[in-house]
């Protein structure tokens, strides 16, 4: 099924007005696309026969996860690529978003690869000051898997220290070393080409931002959401991918809190049995909460949650995403 | 009631108050065609979280006239009691106390199958007026059901003092359920509770019409689910499909099951309840699990926001905390438990013990009695020896387990049994146990009959059966004058010392076996410790006594034909078939119990016990034993060959049998300490089997009890005697 260039815009605007609103109306899409409502539902009725979308009269529009699949590819190329407009070519902004919107529909999947590996080089080696076309062409050959390594370009698509875009406090690991439910930011695809180019197919580019859903390892995959969408990687490809994370300190377990510390519950990352147990209870989202005492041992711990006095096991408390409270 | 925002929706609400009308009205029209209304008995099931007071206005309901049962197939407790107002019979049905009604306990799976297949008339729930916002989530899952529901805002007496203001009317006019306040320690407000709750189940009052509304998003997927689930037409008869699509939703294993065995087009339901489910939570940023249980909990807040006020903050001290601060200090807390739990240990054996001593004297009178009345003769040896025995037996522990139920309800109902499970977590923990395995431990140092009773206290069914299959491993009452003996008679020198060393090698095997049997057959995820602490209460006496009283009868009736029946089947191996005449003439001094199948059975595996170093006398004795751990002492008395008549004197016993294995050359020191270790792990006593049937439900624990118990006590005794040999320690 090959979409046409307005179809693939308006699955992208569906995707970023979920994303932004929650819904997506008609109205809106039509705004945003500056079209009339008629042509908009003509669209959507189009794209619901073919399986990227529900859509019925009067409804908001809602992706199928084939079109949230194919939006998503198309959202994280199109961010791609005006990073690289911005930060290689230097193009202002708006400029570069409406250009890369006019590009992301021409490329080939090999042509954006090779784009990518160009924005990973420069990033990469710029401050050595070391660039030349050569290089380039070298690095892109052994990523290939032909040519000899070459001893100035070891580091490359390898060493970590990508300049574009530091954060405040970013610190940069594996993709393989972050925890359930952190989130991060792609930096650099992995120098094996096989595992890149579908891990590109899966729309995992550079600047892609992914919250890790399941952390996997010995044969189970990683699952990531990238807006709102589950992506699965292997764990091979997730020892490659190199991850920028933000670090945020007001989020810590329940179990790192002193006695007398007040909390408000953010998330449980508990499962089956434990995690319902918890949530009948009273650990639900913003509830406020307070840890009353120890036992002897510093385990279990007494809370105090809706009212009621609890006591919890020490590993227990530790699934719980908590906000301190002054 | 809400806005209905599409075409698609409103249909759906006019259907669902449609169906609501149908059901309800199907019910009336079975109720009239079953002639007399009077004739009907009326179910009202009782529901609350714990600690809501739930069995204090059960009692109130229903006095004295209770039945403790089981719920059919599982071992959850069920007490029910039947009253008759103005002619009509109504029964209530306590349903066990939950938090919520999800599908991970029993005791939740109970309460809600309770409620789906039997179909009470009417559930009180018992809320806790202080702390209404928790106590509502229960009814809420209760109201999904689609029952009707009477509220009964307990505990309003404390409400007041706290200040808290309930417009119970406006509650009920948003929740559109009837209630009613209540003071469950008083008793007061239960008429006006019962009246209401009557008039429900007759229909002149209208309950639970309503569903709640959920929100838009999650509405209009469950409204899809309902959809889909309504394309079974029998499906749709059996359950509420309001409730079932939101437990689909919910993710409910149970549910899921439900619908895969009995939906006709179970994957189209549940591929579109998977698909509505990945929509929400992408809506939401948050499992479909955690939304529903949010907008519960925003649902109530909202209704609690129009409905109850605190009039003035609470002042003073905070009595419940004031004593936590003592009780669970961290380091007064474990001192503080050893002394409660001395006490309630004391309180248990102390008394008990006279009165069990009592109560066995008295049956031996009888049984002389009867011997002098009746001519000797097989009659006469199966009421003495076997009924009378017996019958003797059950009661001696009943002094035993009524008091040690009063300690023990009187621990629950304060609200220290938390506060002990607190204290000793950490430590049974390490063993894959929970911290309140150490009251059946420690009541099992007494005796292991009411040991395994309280291994109650454990409301999860693994731990429990864990507990219950290496309690028994203690040194209970019946083994200590059997150790204290082979002590006497071998290790004269350091009694003491061996003796206790024996005590706390009962402990550690139950630690190391419990240890063992979580690592291997309970293997799987620790169940949660997540437990409420409930704020300090003084226990009512009637409700004390009321529950003693259930528990001290449910062992006579159903624990006590079981041990009575397994002492006559004991009593016939020991005696039967008894020698013939010339066997007799040919030994005359050999005892009688060596020709009974007991004695063949002891003397057959002699070549077995050899292993081990015991002889046929100890392999009789061991055999005699099972039925209980003193006998063995009698039954080496018996044969040595002392007189029959002499055996009722203990200590006389004991000291004549210790004489008799010092003299005997077949015993060493060495095969002794290997006896000792056997008799402390091997097969428990028919007593603690027969309750330990009673208690998990079915044969299969016990007969495995047996089973391992032996095995380890054999190995180790094989171990300890064999290697002992070589090193040549005690020979």
């Amino acid at each position: 099924m090959v979409l046409s260039e307005s179809q693939q815009d308006y699955l992208k605007i569906v995707l970023d007005l979920i994303n932004e609103k929650k819904v997506a109306r008609v109205n809106d899409i039509a705004r945003r696309k500056a079209v009339s409502m008629p042509s908009v539902t003509e669209a959507m009725r189009k794209l619901a026969r073919d399986g990227f979308v529900y859509y019925s009269a009067r409804e908001f529009v809602e992706l199928t996860p084939k079109g949230l699949r194919t939006a998503h590819r198309l959202c994280s190329k199109n961010t791609f690529l005006k990073n690289f407009l911005v930060d290689v070519l230097d193009i202002d902004t708006d400029m570069a978003e409406k250009e890369a919107c006019e590009l992301e529909h021409h490329l080939s999947l090999s042509t954006l690869e090779r784009f990518i590996l160009l924005y990973q080089f420069l990033g990469e080696c710029h401050k050595n000051n070391r660039i030349t076309l050569d290089l380039f062409k070298k690095c892109i050959r052994i990523t290939e898997g032909n040519g000899d390594k070459a001893e100035e370009c070891q580091s490359c698509f390898v060493a970590s220290n990508f300049p574009h875009h530091p954060g405040k406090n970013t610190v940069h690991t594996l993709l393989s070393q972050l925890e359930r439910g952190q989130e991060a930011r792609i930096i650099k695809l992995g120098p094996d080409p096989d595992i890149r180019r579908k891990i590109i197919e899966k729309g995992i580019l550079p600047g892609t931002k992914i919250t890790v859903e399941t952390v996997g390892g010995d044969n189970r995959n990683f699952e990531l959401q990238t807006d709102g969408f589950l992506v699965e990687i292997s764990p091979e490809a997730a020892d490659m991918i190199e991850t920028a994370v933000e670090q945020k300190n007001e989020f810590r377990r329940l179990s790192d809190l002193k006695t007398g510390q007040k909390f408000k519950v953010q998330k449980i990352y508990a499962k089956g049995e434990i995690r319902r147990r918890l949530l009948d209870i009273g650990f639900i989202k913003n509830e406020k909460g307070k840890i009353i005492r120890e036992a002897l041992l510093k385990d279990p711990i007494e809370i105090e949650i809706k009212g009621m006095k609890v006591s919890l096991r020490r590993s227990e408390a530790r699934l719980i995403c908590v906000d301190e409270v002054k | 009631m809400r806005e209905p925002e599409t075409n698609h929706f409103r249909h759906c609400v006019r259907r669902r108050i449609g169906r609501g009308k149908h059901r309800w009205g199907q019910k009336r029209i079975r109720v009239a065609m079953a002639g007399n209304p009077n004739s009907k008995r009326i179910r009202i099931a009782l529901a609350g979280n714990p600690n809501s007071g739930k069995t204090s206005i059960f009692n109130a309901l229903t006095g004295q006239r209770q039945h403790i049962g089981n719920y059919p197939g599982v071992t959850v407790e069920k007490k029910s009691g039947v009253i008759s107002v103005d002619g009509k019979l109504v029964e209530f049905i306590d349903l066990p106390g939950t938090y919520s009604l999800s599908a991970y306990s029993i005791e939740e799976v109970v309460s809600r199958d309770f409620v789906l297949n039997e179909k009470p008339d009417v559930i009180i729930d018992i809320l806790d007026s202080t702390n209404l916002e928790r106590h509502l989530y229960l009814l809420l899952q209760f109201q999904e059901l689609g029952v009707p529901i009477v509220g009964a805002l307990n505990m309003s007496d404390e409400a007041d003092t706290k200040g808290i203001r309930i417009d119970s009317e406006q509650l009920g006019a948003i929740l559109g359920i009837p209630f009613v306040k209540t003071i469950g320690s008083t008793g007061g407000g239960v008429d006006q509770l019962l009246d209401v709750a009557l008039k429900v189940a007759d229909g002149e009052l209208d309950s639970n019409r309503r569903h709640l509304n959920y929100g838009k998003e999650v509405e209009l997927a469950h409204n899809a689910i309902i959809d889909a689930l309504e394309t079974d037409v029998t499906f749709r008869k059996r359950y509420s499909l309001h409730w079932m699509a939101i437990k689909l939703l919910e993710k409910d294993q149970d549910a899921i099951k439900k619908i895969k065995k009995e939906h006709r087009f179970a994957d189209t339901v549940l591929e579109i309840t998977a698909e509505r489910q990945k929509r929400l939570e992408r809506y939401f940023q948050e499992d479909s699990e955690v939304i529903i249980g949010e907008q519960r909990y925003a649902y109530i807040h909202g209704a609690l926001k129009e409905t109850v006020s605190t009039v003035r903050k609470r002042k003073g001290i905070d009595v419940t905390e004031s004593i936590d601060r003592i009780v669970l200090n961290r380091y007064l807390g474990l001192p503080i438990f050893m002394a409660v739990m001395f006490l309630i240990y004391e309180m248990t054996f102390a008394l008990g013990n006279p009165l069990s001593d009592g109560i066995s004297i008295l049956f031996v009178r009888l049984s002389r009695i009867i011997s002098a009345v009746l001519p000797a003769g097989p009659l006469q040896d199966l009421l003495t020896n076997g009924i009378i025995n017996g019958v003797g037996g059950v009661l001696t522990f009943l002094p035993l387990v009524t008091l040690l139920f009063l300690g023990l309800s009187f621990l629950e109902d304060t609200g220290y049994m938390a506060r002990a499970a607190f204290v000793m977590d950490k430590l049974f923990h390490i063993f894959g146990l929970h911290g309140r395995s150490f009251i059946p431990f420690m009541i099992s140092t007494g005796c292991a009959v009411p040991g395994i009773m309280s291994a109650r206290v454990l409301s999860n069914r693994k731990d429990r059966i864990v507990t219950i299959l290496v309690a028994p491993l203690m040194m209970c009452g019946a083994k200590a004058p059997v150790i204290a003996m082979l002590v006497a008679a071998f290790f004269p020198e350091h009694a003491t010392l061996i003796f206790l060393g024996i005590w706390l090698f009962g402990w550690v095997m139950a630690f190391i076996i419990a240890l063992i049997f979580k690592k291997s057959l309970f293997r799987g995820e620790h169940t949660p410790f997540v437990m409420e602490l409930p704020p300090y209460r003084r226990p009512s006496l009637k409700s004390v006594i009321i529950h003693m009283w259930g528990k001290a009868s449910e062992y006579v009736k159903k624990a006590g034909t079981i041990i009575l029946a397994a002492s006559i089947v004991v009593w016939f191996l020991l005696s039967y078939p008894k020698p013939s005449p010339e066997t007799i003439a040919e030994s005359p001094r050999e005892p009688s119990v060596v020709y009974s199948y007991a004695g063949r059975i002891g003397k057959g595996i002699e070549p077995v016990l050899k292993l081990a170093g015991f002889d046929w006398k100890v392999g009789v004795s061991l055999v005699a034993g099972v039925a209980a751990k003193e006998v063995i002492i009698s039954t080496f008395g018996i044969l040595y060959g002392m007189d029959n008549n002499v055996t009722e004197n203990q200590s006389h016993v004991e000291f004549f049998v210790k004489d008799q294995l010092i003299r005997d050359p077949a015993y060493s020191p060495l095969m002794a300490f290997a006896l000792m270790l056997f008799i402390m792990i091997y097969i428990p006593c028919l007593a603690t089997l027969a309750i330990v049937k009673k208690e998990l439900g079915s044969w299969k624990w016990p007969a495995f009890q047996a089973a391992y118990t032996l095995l380890v006590a054999f190995t180790m005794a094989v171990a300890v005697y064999q290697i002992g040999g070589l090193l040549g320690l005690g020979v």
